[in-house]
């Protein structure tokens, strides 16, 4: 990437009217992904110096800065003891710590990668994105809105479960993309299931928790049968990584294998 | 633009590009210990500890590093040469090309985790790619090298 | 034995790891201009015009170089010894490209700024070819790669560029057709492996200068010091005299460095600017623009008795080289004469195929260098001959695999590139290396499988295999011990240190032969100037090849030293017992740090040297066995790998770690390519996995556990019984994984690598053919 100026924010207002006086002006977050890039741009505008990086661990509800580093994300004890650490497995098997000290929490959402693990845990929780100027959304929203974003995601909130989370991502080797990623949440006979990088973005499967959620004895049928509706209804498709048919017969596997888990 | 950070504890100050990485500033000023493996932010080879943790050199822009600490091996030479015994003893140091990097980053782990497990030594050392030594010669010097600093 | 056999640190670990300028970039002048590569968008296509005015006005490119401004003098890059058996087909620059990624033309400027946007400032006109992208279906394909005049072969390979053929090979011991005919049992199968990419942490770098003495300096990133001299000097036309090429550090070879690479260009741009200058290649540069190894189709025909008896082996190849011919036919060779000599008392083997040319990354050199490709079809075959033959795998090749005292006609007949050497096995110890893994892996008890529960399923499979230990009559290395003054020693060697340890395990020999210890035994390698000839590291030759060198110059020494000390203290030499450190008589003494300030102040004084050259007479192969201990996912076709079991036959380990590390470096290389490393091209033939995001190599978090273990074996003719290690550990992997997931699911796969995709594929098929039988 061509960088003809890098501005560091005195203040979120003067991010915003730099973000949005041209078209050829970025925000980064950490800036872990700009050497895939080949753009050429104006300013980049650094947001370090806002007081975005912390956690903040409120009764009903942890608050975490879009600048939260990935490693600072996954170390810490709220997100740990959050339905029994599966948001930093799956943040953990990002890259390496080299790569996670400098990408951010922000950076990962806003992107809207197709692969990230972070996402794909992190949308089966209630989780609400605040953008300055004011505006929330609710993360599922915003996977699936494909407006470019011209606010600045300041804070992620992340309601408080007492659930047991299960996180899978299968791939080759161990600092591969994913093939799939595969999220499961329950919470007092609730569940939530997510699949992600489908090669396609994570997705919540409703219609299949719809049935799950409505049965009133989860037995290995009902599982089966929830993993079916789950490959009728959410789209897998190819990629040089894997084929579709391969991807099915993961989901498959690992979707009957997240619900059991979290059962017991 | 002109960018100022302590690097190995003494205040420097740099010119630079906006699109400059810190790798590129370090070794256009003779900070031969850092090196390029990759292109992608993939093989951790470039590694140097930004207020003491664990980064890809080549993935942070300089002007980022605007105000803080950048340390090199050049910075902690006891503690690395602490290190290089354990890894010269289980013939872990083939090539060396990626021992720079993961110095720093076994650096880092030791301040960062007290008493790890198999498991959260691998998943903080993984992203130091090694294509000699087959990890295993490796694994052994680190756990003895963290090991004895209990 | 006081130093050899012992784990003595490497002498230069610790200096690297503090962070010491030692790799070549490191060594770069600071003033250096850099050369940048313009690289061809297209597969197959001819330059029609080529304009780099505008590019030649931006302000800090000092110059640009196309086809036009370089000799028309064709080489190989190939570093191999001379003459070559790799045809010479490379221009430096050609007015055809022949892959994506292929030179166009030579960028040298100020700034890599700078130069990336000459680059993008140069225009090109191209005519574009269809490309030959499968290279099943290059022979006589229309497109001809190579149609440009200029290019030969140095003495027959079988070369016809026209038909796309770089090279071709055939060998017959019996009367195969016959035999096989005569055979209860014959099983035919064919076999893919891929084009591995080498991937050394280090990218290909090298910088040149001209010294003081008007003299081309080269700092290189390379496994061939010696020939890349050579050939830029035949090539260039500049004496050879006028031409240093120095290998500092190399962060990993593997073969990949056992070629030119940016050699030429660098030195072409000093020469004509007077100015120093250098290029390091991007990662994407280093997959897409050096080398890969030779992916290979091998047709296996085994034909056997219901006894277990071997009787026949019939192995066709095809390999593909690529766009250029580096090391096309030896690689070819060695595929067959560094594994069907295993199974020595067949009554017929018959080795034949052809190297063909194609539009896709060039291939070259890599560990192994085709044993592994051979190992995998051959060992493969033998466990599918053992179902059919409905017998144990390990017992029949008991019966039938080479033991010590042996041999095999192949060894007479193939060489590299040449005849070969007849050999018997003085030392092959496959017999314990079999029966020592399969107590290491716990074979008895998991052999074929153990149902785990939970649609999971434990395995076992294993594989034998061979290398070689230099090239006989080909590789030569010296070494020249000099003595200093306070009883130390300089150790030049041309033996080239690429990360294995070569420059401490040869201190080693010459420190246990001199009776001294390794501290005081400086070593300093590959230096075209200082350092005698050395081949270079290729052909698992420099424990075998330069050790022995080194041994030979430091009984030289020890004999100097004693006829000086005899001098010194006025008696016979046959009086004298040396420790090491002192010469002593029945009433005198001096020692050597005495002796050696001596003849360097005070009396008699003169500088000793001694140097010692050696070839091989043979190439004593190295063994082993390799056993994989799997957990297969059934519903899911993911593998876990618990254990590999390494027992190696290498002679005497010289320094037992870096033995280890050398087998377990290799043991993880090779697993790469059984498991992860897949190589894809798009449909216009332009690499996909040209980086580490797409192109996955093995992390730590794959690797539970290995096991290595060394057989007890002297091989008289090696440096303290010393045979080689470097290559081996690369072999077994790929068949002992296709062995073992055959014994898991029943499902045999012959195409590399074995992907969970291509496992659950096979198992659901079989469920299939279950279900309609």
């Amino acid at each position: 990437m061509e960088i003809k100026t890098y501005h560091k924010a005195t203040s979120l207002k003067e991010a915003y009217q730099l973000l949005n006086a041209s078209t050829k002006n970025i925000l980064i977050g950490g800036g872990a992904w700009l050497k895939m890039s080949t753009q050429s741009v104006e300013t980049v505008i650094d947001l370090n110096a806002l007081n975005l990086n912390q956690i903040i661990d409120h009764d009903d509800y942890i608050e975490v800065g879009s600048m939260v580093t990935l490693h600072d994300f996954e170390s810490h004890e709220s997100i740990i003891s959050l339905g029994k650490g599966f948001l930093g497995t799956a943040v953990g098997s990002i890259m390496g710590v080299g790569f996670r000290n400098i990408a951010t929490v922000g950076g990962s959402i806003v992107g809207r990668y197709s692969f990230s693990d972070l996402i794909t845990s992190l949308v089966t929780l209630p989780v609400k994105l605040i953008f300055y100027p004011f505006k929330e959304m609710p993360l599922e929203s915003f996977l699936l809105s494909k407006e470019k974003v011209t606010d600045i995601l300041t804070h992620i909130i992340i309601e408080k479960r007492s659930g047991t989370g299960y996180f899978k991502k299968v791939s080759n080797s161990g600092l591969d993309f994913a093939i799939l990623n595969v999220a499961v949440f329950k919470e007092q006979g609730q569940y939530q299931i997510a699949i992600g990088s489908r090669p396609g973005g994570a997705l919540i499967a409703h219609e299949a928790l719809d049935f799950l959620n409505s049965q009133p004895l989860v037995n290995d049928e009902v599982i089966e049968q929830t993993a079916n509706i789950v490959l009728d209804t959410i789209k897998l498709g190819s990629n040089k990584a894997a084929s579709e048919e391969y991807r099915k017969a993961l989901a498959k596997a690992y979707v009957k294998r997240g619900i059991k888990e979290v059962s017991s | 633009m002109k960018v100022q950070f302590t690097l190995n504890g003494r205040n420097r100050i740099f010119e630079v590009s906006p699109d400059e990485y810190l790798l590129e500033t370090l070794r256009n000023n003779h900070i031969t210990s850092v090196r390029n493996g990759c292109d992608e932010s993939t093989c951790g080879v470039c590694t140097v500890l930004f207020d003491s943790k664990p980064v890809l050199s080549c993935t942070m822009l300089t002007a980022r590093v605007d105000g803080h600490h950048i340390t090199t091996v050049e910075g902690v030479q006891n503690e690395v040469e602490h290190i290089s015994h354990y890894f010269g003893d289980e013939g872990a140091d083939q090539c060396g090309f990626c021992n720079v990097g993961l110095a720093l980053t076994l650096h880092a782990l030791k301040s960062e985790i007290k008493d790890p497990t198999d498991e959260e030594i691998k998943t903080y050392i993984v992203g130091n790619l090694c294509r000699c030594s087959g990890y295993q010669a490796q694994f052994r010097a680190i756990k003895r090298f963290l090991g004895d600093q209990k | 034995m006081r130093i050899v056999k012992h784990k003595i640190p490497s002498i230069d670990g610790r200096g690297i790891m503090m962070g010491r300028p030692a790799y070549t970039d490191d060594l770069a002048d600071p003033n250096a201009l850099i050369v940048k590569i313009l690289r061809s968008p297209h597969a197959f296509a001819k330059i029609v015009s080529i304009d780099t005015s505008k590019a030649m006005e931006l302000e800090g490119v000092e110059l640009i170089l196309t086809h036009h401004d370089v000799p028309r003098k064709s080489f190989t890059r190939a570093g191999q010894g001379y003459p070559e058996p790799s045809p010479h087909d490379k221009f430096i620059l050609d007015e055809y490209v022949r892959y994506v990624g292929d030179e166009v033309a030579c960028v040298a400027a100020i700034s890599e700024r700078m130069a990336k946007k000459a680059l993008s400032l140069i225009e090109v006109k191209y005519e574009v070819f269809e490309p030959v992208l499968d290279f099943e279906k290059a022979y006589e394909h229309p497109s001809v790669i190579h149609p440009e005049e200029g290019i030969y072969e140095m003495f027959p390979i079988g070369f016809e560029p026209k038909k796309n053929v770089a090279a071709s090979y055939q060998m017959e011991v019996g009367n195969i057709e016959e035999v096989l005919k005569s055979c209860d049992v014959v099983i035919e199968e064919s076999f893919y492996t891929q084009a591995q990419a080498h991937a050394m942490m280090e990218p290909h770098t090298v910088n040149a200068r001209i010294d003081f003495q008007n003299r081309l300096v080269i700092y290189s990133s390379t496994q061939t010091p010696f020939h890349v001299r050579r050939i830029l000097s035949q090539t260039l036309d500049v004496p050879l005299s006028r031409i240093r090429v120095i290998k500092p550090r190399v962060g990993g070879g593997f073969g990949g460095k056992q070629a030119l690479h940016g050699e030429m260009f660098v030195s072409m741009v000093t020469l004509k600017t007077g100015k120093p200058s250098k290029i390091n290649f991007t990662r994407k540069e280093v997959f897409e623009s050096t080398y890969t190894r030779h992916p290979m189709r091998l047709d296996m025909k085994l034909g056997a008795m219901k006894d277990g008896t071997l009787k026949a082996i019939d192995c066709y190849v095809l390999s593909d080289t690529g766009a250029y011919g580096e090391h096309a036919l030896t690689v070819f060779m060695v595929t067959g004469s560094k594994v069907l000599p295993l199974y020595n008392k067949v009554d017929a083997v018959r080795f034949k195929g052809r190297i063909v040319y194609s539009n896709h990354v060039s291939a070259g050199a890599y560990r192994g260098y085709g044993a592994i490709q051979g190992n995998f079809a051959l060992e493969s075959a033998i466990d599918m001959l053992c179902a059919k033959l409905k017998m144990d795998p390990i017992l029949f090749r008991q019966k039938n695999m080479i033991l010590e005292g042996q041999t095999s006609p192949i060894f007479e007949i193939m060489g590299e590139g040449t005849e070969g050497t007849a050999m018997i096995m003085e030392t092959c110890k496959l017999d314990f290396c079999v029966k020592r893994g399969m107590e290491l892996i716990g074979w008895n008890d998991k052999y074929p499988r153990v149902e785990l529960g939970n649609s999971k399923v434990k395995a076992v499979g294993m594989a034998i295999a061979m290398q070689g230990s230099g090239i006989p009559y080909i590789d030569m290395g010296a070494a020249t011990i000099k003595l200093n003054d306070d009883g130390f020693y300089n150790l030049m060697v041309g033996a080239t240190d690429i990360g294995q340890g070569s420059d401490t395990i040869l201190a080693q020999i010459a420190a246990e032969e001199l009776m001294t210890t390794v501290d005081k035994v400086i070593v300093y390698s590959s230096d075209s100037d200082l350092t005698p000839f050395d081949t270079g590291a290729y052909a698992s030759s420099t424990t075998y090849v330069s050790g022995n060198a080194v041994l030979k110059a430091a009984n030289l020494m020890k004999n100097m030293l004693l006829e000086e000390a005899a001098r010194a203290l006025k008696v016979d030499i046959d009086d004298i017992e040396f420790d090491g450190i002192t010469f002593q008589t029945e009433n005198q003494q001096i020692t050597l740090s005495a002796l050696s300030n001596r003849l360097t102040y005070n009396e008699d004084q003169k500088q000793l040297t001694a140097t010692g050259s050696y070839v091989g007479t043979k190439s004593p192969p190295p063994f082993m066995a390799g056993y994989i201990e799997i957990d297969v996912d059934k519903e899911t076709g993911e593998l876990d790998i618990i254990n590999y079991v390494s027992v190696v036959d290498c002679g005497t380990p010289i320094n037992l770690k870096l033995a280890q590390g050398q087998v377990e470096g290799a043991i993880v290389q090779g697993l790469g390519m059984a498991r992860f490393e897949d190589v894809k091209y798009s449909s216009k033939g332009s690499l996909i996995s040209n980086g580490f995001l797409n192109y996955k190599i093995p992390t730590t978090k794959d690797i539970h556990k290995l096991t290595t273990e060394f057989a007890e074996s002297y091989e008289k003719s090696g440096p303290f019984g010393a045979k080689s290690v470097g290559e081996i550990g690369i072999d077994t992997p790929p068949a002992a994984l296709a062995n073992a997931v055959y014994n898991a699911v029943g499902v045999r796969i012959t195409e590399l690598p074995i992907t969970p995709e291509k496992i659950l594929k096979g198992i659901l098929e079989q469920k299939q053919k279950e279900i309609h039988s």
